[in-house]
């Protein structure tokens, strides 16, 4: 308490006041949100909510109720059924379909008391992880645990006539857990995101990054992680695999990763600027964005 | 590169005509007869010839003109015109010393240039120092930066700081110059005071578009202060006591009409005063907060041809806090400090050629330097904990420039010179250790953040400009800034045209266009509304491009009532590129290369419009000022490569400043603000993220698009009110104010915040309704 004595002294001094203002905002009217990341190996799905504006009171609910149409290529489609689910709340699934990359999709979600929404994705192209290789390197080793880091290098061909955006991760899975995992790099497109004194200029548990750097190439990557396998009379006891996803993304998928994470990361307490996070539904909030991943095992 | 050439030799066809013909020159300097000190912008005028000029920032006059007899007329507001029988059959050398108006003494009194009609700048205000103490001030506390917000085309930033924004421009984008020396950091007190002491400053100037050659490096203003010389004659004082700060100047002949000097001391006490209060509250505590600020000037006469100027500011701010309150056995210490401060000095030499040619050659230097540290002790037994934290940043110049005033003839005032300036940047280091140790463990961390090495950069420029007569009623300036700046192996080279032109439609109303291109070479990382000390600068590199502006004006001027009133209309269009910011969400406590945290290549516009209605002579002398404007900017990562407003985009900005003398022994002082609204991001509702395989839902505050919210306006009334009395030895002042009369609360930032469970805005005021009053004694 001692050591913020002198800026409260401070604020003491000018913090003359703090009251209760009107500003100049446009009240704001409850509008759908629609959120939906297609990707060729799932079942098409949407959640509908609706926003709560800034002094309402109140919370956000799901929204049952609505008609969601999905459109393949400006042709009607399906519409689809409301699911009950404990973990995605506002859910409605579009029965057996799986979108195909190249092709576009349109989602619109119309209800009584709001405002019809919509908007469109096109599924990116998958692009295929030509190599991989990974090198392990033991840090530390007793009868308990193995620490290794390991440094993983994987190619791609960058398609030349198009701007094309990315997103890798990697995740940890056992039995009971799936949970992304830090990794680190100092690959230019991942900018940077650590001290100029670091080892390395990237580290985080996803990377988005576009192919502005390297456009129409065949990419390599180079990425390292620390882990761990405990072991028990020297046999492995946990059966954990690490998993690299590598997707191709749409642009709307990139804009919104990019500013969810910059908006989670602003540093307002030292002025940083409050930032708007991607939408890009028509009439409402929310995102229809698109992925194509290909996965690879490294462990 | 071609038009260049057509201009130059344009400018020598002009020239050489007038040289043919058999001419003499008058030259000389202007004073005032009882200080001594060289008077500015003194209208020098042969009558029966209706040729003249007006003498430079040293006083300095030049008329070239046919062999003949005729009267010269001197004039300044507030000075007995001076009238001297001229029979010119060879070039001599008048100096003037112009004596103090006794039948005007009651007036206030202004400054007095030659009329915005007569003049070919345009954008361009002087502010009587005179006026800018006999107005009310935060605490009592004269300041000038406070004054320059009250122009038209000028915004200030949050409530009750100094800093300033020029025609959309950031703060940055200021070239503040004291005796020709760049401050870089202007606040005192996290921005609410300037550094600038009243009592040493002799012209304040602002320059806010239709920059003339001679002006480089920033895009929106030139704020020139030049400190007194010291007065020549006589010994003068002047001692005022505040209730934050206390001011001392004293001023005088070393030898009588040859060297003179002045010093002017200020120092805010609040931490000598609180800190018995603050040592009988606590343990072992100590807390306070200081600013100093120290001017100084020497200048000597060698002969009328060459004079020595020495010039320095010294300023300090120094935040600290630490206690010591280890019990028996025990250590227990903490320590914190802040301090930033600027050192600026320069040394002048005028020397004169010949009777047509003035040269000012100088050597500068500035530095600004800020620090943060903290330390903690704590040793009880076998645990012992130590911690140290320190950050600082600056930058720190050195130059050399030579400037020439060449006066051919009176239809041409030419100005050429060569500037450069080296300068050091070293935009931040932080240095962390930290040290452990328990009986059986042990633990330490030693290292440093550097954020940037120190860059070394080479800015180098010269100019040259023609201020020229075109018949009667046209006049125009012509000039081309060259500037080249060689930073970590590039150079960056432009040639920045100035164009401005004046035209006499009567004797009383004039026309007047200007257009210029600035170029700035060093960018400021700011999140700030304050003028944070925090605030860092840094060079542009190989990968962050120089600011560019291009800005173009117009404006119709007027005099009313043989020069007591002078009204401009001015209208404006500036665009400005490669302008930089943080990264969204970045600050200056990144750990990063600030290269990183920075987005680039930003662009940005400007235009408005701005009304100016000032009254320079009488009893009452003041201004009424209203800006209609618009601001915006672009980047391609921030508000989704969309335009926004600027923060600082006001609509509507008035101001009304008043002075009234009612008598000899009396004044007031009044002043009226508005201003529309900060800009701001502000959350407008919330909403469920897309889940990406998380269990549950996370939300997401929806802000709009950027900026896209408004704070309430800005309004205030400040009033002050000035009791003279002479006294044996001299005159006492007391000066009494109210700031912020009717009590508004203004907005200094929101945020959203809780009442009675429910969400609202919530508005934090700084300033309520203050009173000061000041004592003062001039001797």
């Amino acid at each position: 308490m001692k050591k913020i004595i002198p800026f409260l002294a401070l604020i003491t001094v000018f913090h003359s006041c703090d009251v209760v203002v009107d500003l100049d905002i446009e009240d704001h009217t409850p509008v759908l949100v629609l959120n939906s990341l297609l990707s060729p190996d799932s079942i098409a799905a949407v959640s509908l909510s609706h926003s709560l504006g800034a002094f309402e009171q109140g919370s956000i609910s799901e929204v049952k109720d609505a008609t969601v149409r999905l459109y393949e290529n400006d042709s009607y489609l399906t519409d689809a059924i409301y699911v009950e689910d404990d973990f995605s709340l506002g859910y409605y699934q579009f029965e057996g379909v799986y979108p195909t990359s190249g092709k576009n999709y349109k989602i619109e979600a119309l209800h009584n008391e709001y405002e019809s929404v919509f908007s469109s994705t096109t599924i990116p192209e998958l692009v295929p992880i030509n190599s991989l290789t990974i090198d392990s390197v033991i840090e530390y080793q007793d009868e308990f645990i193995i620490d290794y880091t390991a440094s993983v290098t994987f190619s791609f061909e960058d398609h030349p006539q198009q701007e094309n955006y990315y997103m890798l991760e990697l995740i940890y899975e056992d039995e009971y857990y799936s949970y992304p995992r830090y990794f680190f790099s100092n690959e230019a497109s991942f900018g940077s995101s650590m001290g100029v004194d670091s080892e390395y200029a990237f580290a985080g548990d996803v990377a988005i990054f576009s192919d502005n750097l390297f456009n129409g190439e065949t990419k390599s990557i180079e990425f390292g992680y620390w882990s761990y396998i405990h072991m028990y009379e020297g046999e492995e006891v946990e059966q954990s695999l690490v998993k690299l996803k590598f997707s191709s993304i749409s642009k709307d998928y990139y804009l919104y990763k990019k500013s969810r994470l910059a908006s989670r990361d602003s540093d307002e307490f030292f002025g940083g600027e409050p930032i708007q996070v991607y939408t890009n539904i028509q009439n409402g909030l929310g995102v229809l964005v698109s992925k194509a991943t290909d996965e690879y095992i490294l462990e | 590169m071609k038009n260049t050439l057509r201009l130059l030799s344009l400018f020598l066809l002009l020239t050489s005509a007038q040289l043919i013909a058999q001419k003499y020159t008058i030259s000389g300097y202007v004073e005032d007869a009882a200080t001594g000190e060289r008077m500015v912008g003194v209208n020098v005028v042969a009558k029966e010839l209706s040729l003249g000029t007006t003498t430079n920032t040293f006083g300095f006059y030049s008329l070239t003109l046919p062999s003949s007899e005729f009267n010269l007329e001197m004039s300044f507001i507030g000075y007995q015109k001076s009238i001297k029988w001229v029979n010119l059959v060879e070039s001599i050398q008048v100096n003037v010393g112009l004596e103090s108006q006794v039948e005007e003494l009651d007036e206030i009194v202004l400054i007095g240039e030659e009329t915005i009609v007569k003049q070919t700048q345009s954008s361009v205000i002087d502010v009587p120092v005179q006026q800018i103490k006999s107005m009310p001030a935060l605490l009592g506390e004269v300041d000038v930066l406070k004054a320059i917000q009250l122009l038209p085309g000028v915004q200030s930033g949050a409530e009750g700081t100094s800093g300033f924004y020029v025609r959309g421009g950031g703060p940055d984008q200021n070239l503040i110059l004291l005796d020709g020396v760049p401050v870089y950091n202007a606040s005192h007190l996290f921005g609410f005071f300037s550094v600038f002491n009243a009592d040493a400053i002799k012209n304040v100037r602002l320059t806010k578009g239709g920059f003339p050659a001679r002006f480089g490096g920033r895009l929106s203003s030139v704020l020139e202060i030049d400190m007194k010389e010291g007065n020549m004659k006589e010994y003068k004082g002047n001692v005022s006591v505040g209730l934050i700060a206390s001011r001392m100047t004293v001023e005088g002949p070393i030898q009588k009409d040859k060297s003179s000097f002045i010093i002017s001391a200020r120092r805010t006490y609040a931490d000598v005063l609180a800190q018995p209060f603050i040592m009988a509250a606590g343990d072992g505590e100590r807390a306070g907060y200081y600013f100093y600020d120290l001017n100084t000037k020497f200048n000597y006469k060698f002969s009328e041809k060459d004079r020595v100027y020495w010039s320095a500011y010294l300023g300090d701010d120094r935040f600290y806090g630490s206690y010591n309150d280890g019990s028996i056995g025990e250590t227990d210490k903490y320590k914190f400090g802040l301090g930033w401060g600027n050192k600026t000095s320069s040394l002048r030499w005028n020397h004169l050629f010949s009777d047509k040619l003035f040269s000012n050659t100088m050597l500068t230097y500035s530095k600004y330097m800020f620090s943060v540290e903290n330390t903690e002790e704590y040793a009880y037994q076998n645990e012992a904990y130590e911690y140290m934290f320190n950050y600082y940043s600056g930058i720190e110049d050195l130059g050399a420039r030579i400037d020439f005033d060449y006066l051919p003839n009176p239809n041409h005032y030419v100005k050429f010179g060569v500037n450069y300036i080296n300068h050091t940047f070293f935009p931040g280091q932080l240095d962390l250790s930290e040290e452990e140790s328990e009986e059986d463990y042990y633990y330490s961390f030693d290292t440093s953040y550097v954020f940037s090495d120190r860059i070394y950069a080479d800015d180098f420029s010269v100019y040259l400009e023609d201020d020229f007569k075109v018949g009667e009623r046209l006049k125009v300036n012509i000039g081309m800034h060259a500037s080249s700046f060689k930073v970590k192996g590039e150079n960056y080279f432009s040639l920045q045209p100035r164009f401005q032109a004046r035209y006499l439609l009567t004797e009383d109303w004039a026309l007047k266009a200007s257009y210029a291109e600035m170029q700035q070479n060093v960018h400021l990382l700011t999140n700030s509304d304050a003028g944070l000390p925090t605030d860092i600068w840094v060079p542009a590199t190989d990968k962050v491009k120089p600011q560019y502006s291009r800005q173009v004006a117009g404006s119709l001027t007027r005099v009313l009532k043989e020069g007591m009133y002078e009204l401009s209309i001015e209208g404006y269009y500036k665009t400005m590129s490669d302008l930089i910011s943080y990264k969204e969400g970045a600050s200056f406590m990144s750990f990063q290369d600030w290269q990183e945290t920075v987005e680039t290549g930003g662009q940005g516009e400007s235009y408005g419009l701005e009304l100016f209605l000032q009254k320079k002579r009488g009893k009452t002398s003041g201004w009424i000022g209203y800006t209609l404007s618009w601001t915006n900017r672009r980047f391609d990562n921030i508000n989704f490569g969309e335009w926004y407003p600027y923060k600082y985009d006001r609509r509507h900005d008035m101001s009304v400043v008043l002075s009234h003398e009612f008598s000899k022994s009396f004044d007031v002082g009044f002043t009226w603000v508005y201003g529309t609204g900060n800009a701001l991001t502000f959350p407008q509702a919330t909403y469920w993220a897309l889940n990406e395989g998380q269990n549950g839902t996370s939300t997401i505050e929806y802000f709009g698009k950027k900026n896209s919210s408004r704070m309430n306006a800005y309004h205030r009334m400040d009033l002050a009110a000035n009791f003279h009395k002479e006294k044996k030895r001299g005159v006492r002042t007391l000066s009494v104010g109210l700031y912020n009369a009717y009590n508004r609360k203004n907005p200094y930032f929101v945020y959203l915040g809780y009442e009675q469970g429910r969400k609202t805005a919530r508005q934090v005021s700084l300033f309520p309704m203050i009173p000061s009053i000041t004592y003062n004694f001039k001797f």
